[in-house]
This record gives structure tokens, sequence and C-alpha cells, in this order.
């Protein structure tokens, strides 16, 4: 029971990472009906300007500051947010006419360029995340837990109730699901759609960042090539949920963590990378539009 | 001046030749029908005006300023709604937040309030249903949700593709017998119709269309009496 207690609440840290990263997915898939293979890649990035940020402001030294650690946070999410734009205006843009078959091209070429842009730019070598927050281990009834795995899970669970409200309650939000949709009918109301593709791209991009962040906390060693295997996990995790759906990304984060997670516990550590691509088969056999899948009635 | 001029107009899409110089005048308060059959460029004129096409030729002037080419959200800045065909009700979301988001350019929050109470008004149906999914709601209910829509923006202007399309005999009525309320309360409505015998009735001016070109202009009343139009448009029966 305690074993089964540690990888949960393991696995429920590790899910609201990808939790966060799958939302990025989901939203720009909702939006564009694009899968931005180069998500995974901008929570590289992520990471790594945090890193940066880190070594220039000297965090992460003798005495960790939890206000530098959030300055941080939030710097490394806005550069992801631009970096998230510019993919989006300079790729993305231009092929929004052609089929979809181009635009998933265009993102596995994004992907490519990122990661290799990554290792020219940061070295091909892993690099230590400095310690933001000076680690600390906690009893919980005899479960462990790290301070970092609660940090993890308070900032993914506020990113997403922000989201969420974002989603719901505001025009901009209203907006976002008018164009994802109908586009031309959202441009009808006087919706100005690229600007809301744009703030997608900005939002979802800054939750990778994010996801990045609290991943160098955790788990402090960073590589350019980081981002290949959380984002295709990430990505499963939204199809798990539904693809669009952006509480779907949630569990389906959630519950690609925990399933990990009782994987190594009780299966072997071998096996850990293999439940992702198992998901994946079981939910397109099973169940394709996903737990959350879109059927909305439609009627004419 | 008129309120809305299309002079010469062409839209092409691809290959395909889709209006070829059609001219068109509205002016204030009228109800203009643009009839036809399928095919014959009755929608896509109206995407011209509201931008959803780029003309390949020709001018769009309303009210004195040219609306060729200006992208679709910023013509409804100019006071021109669109009510799509098919009515494209954004079902993922409610009734009031379809509502809303027809007054996206408005920031005046007690007029919108207004507004979304008249429009409660003339659908009352849509006040029992204001926090349903309007992908719940009925065809009849989404073509009242869609016209809503268009009014929170306060246009000037209504253009309304095929507002019958697919409802029952009853609800045609009612939406006929709205879109007349619409007008008299002052704004301007152009009507594409495969309804013929409804729109012209309700019209000041009928054109009809065939294949891109403009086959007749005159008076609503005048082309329900026109025989040519009894024969290809009415049935060929007695109106």
């Amino acid at each position: 029971m305690q074993e089964l207690l540690q990888q949960l609440a393991n696995g429920i840290a590790w899910g609201s990472i990808y939790a966060l990263i799958a939302l990025g997915y989901t939203m720009v898939y909702g939006i564009l009906r694009l899968i931005n293979f180069a998500h995974g890649d901008i929570y590289m990035v992520g990471a790594f300007a945090a890193y940066y940020l880190a070594r220039l402001t000297n965090a992460g030294g003798a005495n960790p500051s939890p206000a530098l650690a959030l300055a941080i946070l939030l710097g490394s999410m806005l550069i992801c947010a631009l970096l998230g734009v510019a993919m989006e205006y300079f790729a993305y843009r231009p092929v929004r006419k052609s089929s979809r078959l181009t635009a998933l091209i265009t993102a596995i070429g994004v992907s490519l360029f990122l990661e290799n842009l990554g290792i020219r730019l940061f070295g091909a070598d892993p690099k230590f995340f400095p310690q933001l927050i000076a680690p600390r281990s906690i009893s919980l009834g005899g479960v462990m837990v790290t301070n970092h795995q609660i940090t993890v899970v308070i900032v993914s669970v506020l990113l997403m109730v922000s989201l969420s409200l974002f989603i719901q309650r505001t025009r901009t939000g209203k907006a976002m699901r008018a164009v994802s949709f109908n586009r031309d009918a959202a441009s009808l109301m006087g919706i100005p759609v690229n600007r809301i593709i744009t703030i997608t791209f900005a939002i979802g991009s800054a939750l990778a960042a994010a996801a990045g962040v609290l991943v160098g906390l955790t788990n402090p060693k960073i590589e350019p090539l980081m981002g290949i295997m959380p984002g295709v996990k990430a990505f499963v995790a939204a199809v798990l949920g539904g693809i669009g759906s952006v509480p779907g990304a949630v569990i389906g984060g959630l519950l690609m963590g925990v399933s990990e997670y009782l994987v190594v516990g009780y299966l072997s550590s071998t096996y850990r990378d293999a439940i992702a691509f198992v998901i994946l088969i079981l939910v397109l056999l099973v169940k394709p539009a996903g737990l959350f899948g879109r059927n909305i009635a439609e009627k004419v | 001046m008129s309120l809305l001029a299309l002079d010469e107009l062409h839209v092409h899409y691809g290959a395909i030749h889709a209006l070829k110089g059609i001219s068109v005048r509205v002016e204030r308060g009228q109800i203009v029908a643009l009839v036809g059959a399928n095919g014959a460029g009755k929608s896509t004129a109206l995407r011209a005006v509201s931008g959803l096409l780029r003309p390949s030729g020709g001018t769009i002037t309303f009210d004195g300023k040219s609306l060729a080419g200006v992208a679709p959200h910023d013509v409804v800045r100019f006071g021109v709604s669109h009510v799509p065909e098919g009515r494209i009700v954004f079902a993922n979301l409610t009734v009031r937040d379809n509502l809303d988001l027809g007054a996206y350019l408005r920031r005046d929050r007690a007029g919108i309030q207004e507004d979304r109470e008249k429009i409660f008004r003339l659908f009352p149906r849509l006040l029992e249903r204001k926090n349903q999914a309007s992908g719940t709601l009925s065809g009849g209910e989404q073509q009242m949700l869609a016209i809503g829509r268009a009014m929170m923006a306060r246009p000037t202007l209504l253009l309304m593709d095929e507002p019958s399309l697919g409802l029952a005999p009853i609800l045609v009525r009612e939406i006929f017998s709205v879109i007349r309320e619409i007008r008299d309360r002052g704004t301007t409505i152009v009507l594409v119709e495969q309804n013929a015998r409804q729109a012209l009735a309700i019209a000041d001016i009928g054109y009809v269309l065939e294949t891109g070109t403009i086959r007749l202009c005159d008076r609503g009343a005048a082309l329900l009496d026109n025989p040519y139009v009894q024969e290809c448009y009415l049935g060929g029966g007695a109106a």
C-alpha cells in the first residue's frame, strides 16, 4: 500500500509536467488542427532559457530565493511564448492554406531545426540545472515527497486553473473557442483570427516552458534532445484525453505519469517508455476520440 | 448614395468564374433579395461583401467606403454583419456566449446587455436556453441564435444567407416575419434565398441570379408577377 501511494505521488508530480506540455498540443490542435511536433522542443528551450537566466542572475547558489525562482520561471515562459509566436508566424502561417500533411511535415522540420539549433547553441552534452529551490524531503504519512515535487504540482495546478478560467470566462478565451469551432464564422463576429492563433501559440508555448523549468527542478539534467520523449508522451497524453480537449489533456497527462510510475514500481523501469505507446495503441483501438473527445451534436 | 453598391463584381474560385460582373444597389431601409438556383452565385456575392472572398474585379462600396479586399473581421467594424449559410453557431459555447461573441468588437457593457435583452424578447426560446450549449438547439433555434448573434454587433447592414434552409414551414414563416421586423427597426437587409416566393414577398427589390450574372432586377412584388420568374422559380403556378 505504502509502495503504491509512493508511486502514485511520484506519478502525479511527473504527470503534471506531461499535462502542461499536453495542454499546448491540444490547444494548437484545437485551433489549427495541427499536431505541433516542435512542441516538445519548446519545452527543451524553456529549460535552457531558465538555465541561462539562472546563470545570469546567479540563482541557485548557496541561498536560493523563491522570488528569483519565480522570476526565472516567468522569464522562461515569456521567452518561449515569443518563440512560439515566431514559430507560428514564420513556419506555420505560410503553409496554413496548404494540406494538413504539409503543415505536419513543417512541424517535424521545425522540431529538427530547434533540436539541432539547441545542440549548436547549448552544446550536445548535458547541463546541470541549478537548484532554484533548496531541496527538502517531506514525509506525508510514510510517503516521501520532495518539496520540488510539491512545487511542480502546485505550479501546474495554478497554471491549469488559470488557463481554464481564461478559456471559459474571458472574451479572448471565448474567441479562441469560437475560432477553434469555425474560423470563418469567428471572423464574421469581428474576431481577428490571426491574432487569436498567435495568442494560442504564445500560451501553449509558455506552458511548455513552465514544464521545462519544473522538470529542471526535479530532474536537473538538461540537454538539447530532452524534449523528444516527453514531447511524444505528452502527445499521447493529449490523444488519450481527447485531442482538442483542455481537461482531457490534464487528465491524460496525469494518467500517463501515474502509469509510467506504476510500470517502474511493479514491472521494470525498462518498460517505462513503452507504456506510452501501449496506451496510444489501446486508445486508438478502443476509443480513438479519447476520453473527452469531442462529439458535439451538430444539427443542420 | 446607395448604402451598398456592387459594381461589375467578379469573383473566381480558382478557374471557376463564379460571379461575372454583377452590379447591385441596396438603399437604406430596404430588404433586397438575391434569388436563384444553387450555384447561381448568391452566396458568393455575400461572402465577397463580408470579406470571406476576395473579388477578382469590380468594386464593393459600403456607405461611400470601399470594402473590396477588407478582412472579414474589419468589415464588421464598418457595420456589416453576415449570418452565414448553415447558421454556424458555435456549438461548443452557450447561447449567451454566442450572443456575446456577436458583440465582440463592442465595449459598451450596458448597450450589450440591452441588446441581449432585445434579442431575448425577439426570440423568447433563446432566453429559455441561454445557458445551454448551442449545439443542442434545434435547427430553427440555431437560426434564431445566428440572427441574434449577428444583430449583437448593431449592424447597419445585415447579410443573410439562406435563413430558411431546412426549416419547417411554420418556422420559415416565423423567420421571415423576424426579418421584416429587423428591417422595420432600421437595419437594411440583403437576403439570399432559394425560397424565392417568401423572399420576394418581403423584398423591396429582388435580383434573380443565374450562373454568376443578373438575369432580372425589379421590385419584389413585380418579380412575383413576372411570368419568367413564375415559370422558373415559383413552380410555374399562380402565387
